[in-house]
């Protein structure tokens, strides 16, 4: 270590001599390089990060090899890239397809900001746990010079230190392939270290120049005659289109051309802020109208009231299942199958009853459900929604009282049209397979009839019907056996041949258990795998950033042509789960236990989760088989996002999608895919989650 | 109850103000890789693919095109037929679209017009202090100390504060400091309105965000016709009574 830290001191005492400036922050860029990470250089890493929470997508295209880069501002310092790469003619030992597939990741971490005069500092690892064909290490600094001219000056270990190399900090291990997925951490910062550098020129708002000096010498692929490296030097510009595209061309290396287009999307700032949701209804203020209870006497007048009370709710898209009526309070039962924020919906139910209720009614509290299970009750005064409907909302969040509500359905009226209903919707669907090396993207498209029935508050049957019109994704071949039960490897048998399937067919009951416990218990055919019965438990209380949850499962694996048969493979499999909101739009889960094929072992997950729905995470999965019988990537471990689709629309819908990369599909650390687990039903409607999106009350 | 009472809002009018905004392109093509459009009587993921499908179609300049608007004289003709009382004309200039609106609602101090098509402004004494609809509404505002001074058609400075939602719906909160000027007197006459007026300028600063109100005030301090900023989606709107 003392020579690295010789060689850093050489590029450190002249980041230190300069002041330290007081006006510090990120330096970002809106540039990328050929490895998808933010960078106004070419093929070199600089200090740079991109505006936080950004997200990109790039494709670059060089020495027939083309990188497919998903990144991420995890952090304002932060930033971590996904990578599939197809290098065409690489010769990797004991690997006969023409083509070569591999993934990486990588991280960087601007640990320095950029002063007056001191450049912004950065480490990077390149392919950390992936099998090593990109593995790099590098400390890189980048300053500003105006408003036009960056440049930047690293020193790189590993490909970044195999050109040009002037020193050499222990040994690096030459291990190159293997099952990858775990971090290579004997080898960073280790053996042959060179130095690297560029500037970049930004000639108007499209248009930028760049020029760098490389120290990766590509010797793997010069070997393979895939380029001849005849300069360091590599040159080229950069175009920005509208809404976050650019297109890059360059000249590397002395003979090559590569080409990168880029797409850049940010959650944090939707096409339409605050949305294009239709203006709710205002409230009716009572002024000095007489308050006395006459009404009540009348027959007629509830019902005319709840009537009117049903027509505004579903004004505003909700659904009322029941309510209470007194004099002077009303409590209302209200299903959610629109706003995204609890605030919003809570905001318009109760404008929307002060048109509805007589004077006397002073109290109006609203109880949010999800299969008819109260997941809260929020009780305001009706003159406070006078008095400060053109106020600032925080000033409503104070006044409200939220609790639990786990006795919110005692004496209320069910409304006659609440249960039993019938909800279905007939769309089409695409199913995806990436990464078999014979077919880097395999999918099927066909139709999904899916229908739920709500026989009673709680209780509902649902059931799930997919016609397959097309698809490659039965050419799939089975994975090596690895030893373990097939309880996910062998996935692709369940669409082989298979033009029609039942994904599930379920009964499921949801209820309440107890102040803070919310229950569920599931049986059928739960998923395409595996059907039996599922029960699950969650503590949460309602003001509480911590949720503790139970579940067991008994299943037995279902036969491949998805009808109602099953295979004589049996497991009780179950966790125990922690979820934490860390707060800053951070949240943590750990779950524990017992997976599908009788492993036992943990995952934990972490989450950066936007007000407005967005969700960017990565998970990873280690269980007690050992990493050879896993197979391919160690351990099962991925990234996921979620996006609303309320904030691509700019109009409020409680639909979202989500998507996963994962590892190779395998049959270890394999969880049980059963819907409607709790957590994420019930903590919406909580107060950690609605005070996050609270400026949507009068919204 | 029919949705026109509960709102206090009349159908039937002319008028449209659809927001006019895409959705980018690059967020929906994103969507609509993921999600294609359907049917059905479940109420969200149906009609959503359906609005994200329309979405693309529209960004790329195909799909259904929205009818045109009816012109604004014939807006006014038809708004002045249909109702008596008062009636305000609102142009927004960087969507190109104009409506009538009219006085739904009253509560403290804040009077809410509103469009056929449910857009909502809400004005204190003809000054906005928030919009429901329009896609990156003002969400609040005090603007009592500015209200004041172009009332009373003064010159001095005064503080106003707007809130607004971000994408990632946090309270956007901006102090704009302003100074407030007569720039003197004008006629102001459109369709059944005529008034003689003092015309205000009020110069906002704070941040990132700048721009320049005009006010045309009657005698009484009424405001007849104004030019006011609504946000960074919205820009300037004119308002301007079509009734005295």
């Amino acid at each position: 270590m003392s020579r690295l830290s010789k060689l850093l001191c050489g590029t450190c005492s002249v980041v230190l001599m300069a002041a330290a400036s007081p006006q510090a922050e990120t330096l970002t860029t809106s540039s990328f390089n050929m490895y998808g990470g933010p960078s106004s250089l070419i093929d070199m890493p600089t200090a740079e990060m991109a505006p936080d929470a950004q997200f990109t997508a790039t494709i670059g295209y060089f020495a027939d090899t083309t990188r497919v880069t998903l990144s991420f501002q995890i952090a304002p310092r932060l930033s971590g890239s996904f990578r599939y790469s197809a290098v065409n003619g690489l010769n990797i030992p004991g690997y006969t397809l023409p083509t070569y597939y591999d993934r990486s990741f990588d991280l960087r971490y601007q640990f320095l900001d950029e002063g007056t005069y001191r450049p912004a500092m950065a480490v990077g690892l390149r392919d950390f746990i992936g099998t090593g064909l990109y593995g790099s290490e590098y400390l890189v600094a980048t300053k500003s010079l105006g408003d036009k001219w960056r440049v930047t000056g690293g020193l790189g270990w590993g490909r970044l230190g195999s050109a040009g190399s002037f020193a050499s900090t222990g040994t690096r291990p030459t291990g190159f392939l293997g099952r990858g997925g775990l971090p290579s951490l004997n080898k960073f910062f280790r053996g042959d270290v060179a130095a690297f550098g560029g500037v970049s020129y930004q000639h108007s708002d499209k248009l930028r120049f760049k020029l760098e000096y490389s120290s990766d010498a590509y010797a793997q692929e010069a070997g393979d005659g895939l380029l001849t490296r005849d300069s360091a030097f590599n040159f080229g510009a950069e175009y920005a289109f509208a809404q976050g595209a650019q297109l890059g061309v360059y000249a590397m290396h002395g003979g090559e051309v590569a080409a990168m287009v880029s797409f850049a999307t940010n959650p944090k700032i939707a096409p339409v802020p605050g949305s294009s949701d239709l203006a709710p209804l205002a409230v009716l203020p009572r002024g000095k109208s007489a308050r006395d209870l006459g009404w009540t006497a009348d027959p007629a007048a509830p019902s005319q009231t709840v009537a009117n009370l049903k027509t505004l709710i579903e004004f505003e898209g909700l659904r009322l299942e029941s309510y209470k009526l007194t004099g002077t309070s009303v409590r209302l039962v209200v299903r959610n199958p629109r706003f995204e924020a609890g605030s919003q919906l809570l905001g318009r139910v109760a404008r929307g009853a002060t048109r509805a209720l007589p004077a006397s009614v002073e109290t109006i509290t609203v109880v949010q459900t999800s299969h008819g299970v109260p997941l809260s009750s929020a009780t305001f005064q009706r003159s406070d929604l006078e008095k400060y409907e053109y106020a600032p909302a925080e000033v409503m969040y104070d006044r409200m009282v939220l609790t639990g509500g786990a006795d919110a359905l005692e004496g209320t009226v069910a409304m006659p049209d609440a249960y039993p209903r019938f909800e279905w919707a007939l769309t089409p669907y695409v199913s995806v397979s990436m990464f078999d090396p014979e077919s880097p993207v395999r999918a099927d498209a066909g139709l999904k009839l899916s229908g739920d029935y709500h026989i009673a508050s709680g209780w509902v049957a649902s059931g799930e019907i997919t016609a397959k019109l097309a698809g490659n994704r039965d050419d799939l071949k089975p994975s090596k056996s690895t030893g373990l039960p097939l309880v996910r490897s062998d996935f692709a048998e369940y669409s082989r041949g298979q033009k029609i399937a039942m994904p599930n067919l379920t009964l499921a009951h949801y209820g309440r258990l107890g102040d803070n416990l919310y229950s569920r218990v599931t049986a059928g055919y739960l998923e395409q795998g595996f059907a039996g019965v599922s029960g699950e438990v969650l503590w949460k209380p309602v003001d509480s950033r911590l949720a503790l949850g139970a579940e067991v499962n008994y299943v037995a694996k279902r036969a491949y042509d998805n009808a109602f048969g099953l295979q004589d493979y049996t497991v009780a499999t179950g966790h125990g789960s922690v979820y934490y909101d860390l707060g800053k739009g951070y949240h943590a889960q750990v779950d524990a236990g017992r997976y599908l094929a009788g492993d036992w072992g943990a995952t934990i997950a972490i989450d950066r989760e936007f007000a407005n729905g967005w969700k960017v995470g990565a998970y990873a999965t280690k269980t007690n088989i050992s990493a050879a019988q896993f197979g391919e990537g160690s351990f099962d471990k991925g990234i996921r996002f979620t996006m609303p689709l309320a904030w691509a629309l700019g109009t409020s819908t409680r639909a979202k999608t989500s998507a996963s990369v994962a590892s190779l599909t395998r049959d270890g650390g394999a969880r049980l895919r059963v819907q409607g687990r709790l957590y994420e039903q019930v903590r919406g409607a909580h107060s950690p989650e609605m005070a996050k999106s609270w400026g949507k009350f009068w919204r | 109850m029919r949705q026109g009472r509960a709102t206090g809002m009349a159908t039937g009018m002319a008028a449209g103000m659809a927001t006019g905004i895409k959705p980018a392109f690059l967020s929906a093509a994103l969507a609509a890789m993921m999600a294609l459009a359907g049917c059905g009587n479940a109420p969200d993921r149906a009609k959503a693919n359906k609005a994200l499908a329309q979405g693309v179609l529209q960004s790329v300049g195909l799909g259904a095109k929205p009818a045109p608007a009816p012109s604004e004289a014939a807006q006014v003709a038809g708004a002045m037929a249909e109702k008596s009382g008062d009636l305000r004309m609102v142009r927004i200039a960087v969507r190109n679209v104009a409506a009538v609106v009219y006085p739904v609602q009253e509560n403290q101090g804040v009077r809410l017009w509103a469009s056929a098509d449910q857009r909502g402004f809400y004005f204190r004494s003809g000054v906005l202090v928030a919009t429901r609809g329009l896609g990156g509404d003002l969400m609040q505002a005090d603007v009592g100390p500015s209200l004041a001074l172009v009332q009373a058609r003064k010159s001095g400075s005064a503080q106003r504060v707007h809130r607004y939602l971000t994408g990632d719906n946090q309270t956007d909160l901006r102090r704009l400091s302003c100074t407030i000027a007569p720039l003197g007197r004008e006629a102001v006459q459109y369709a059944a309105m005529s008034a003689q007026t003092v015309k205000m300028r009020e110069t906002c600063e704070g941040g990132q965000t700048r721009f320049e109100n005009l006010y045309w005030v009657t005698g009484s301090g009424k405001i007849v016709r104004s030019l006011q900023w609504q946000g960074d989606l919205g820009g300037m709107i004119e308002f301007i009574d079509i009734r005295n």
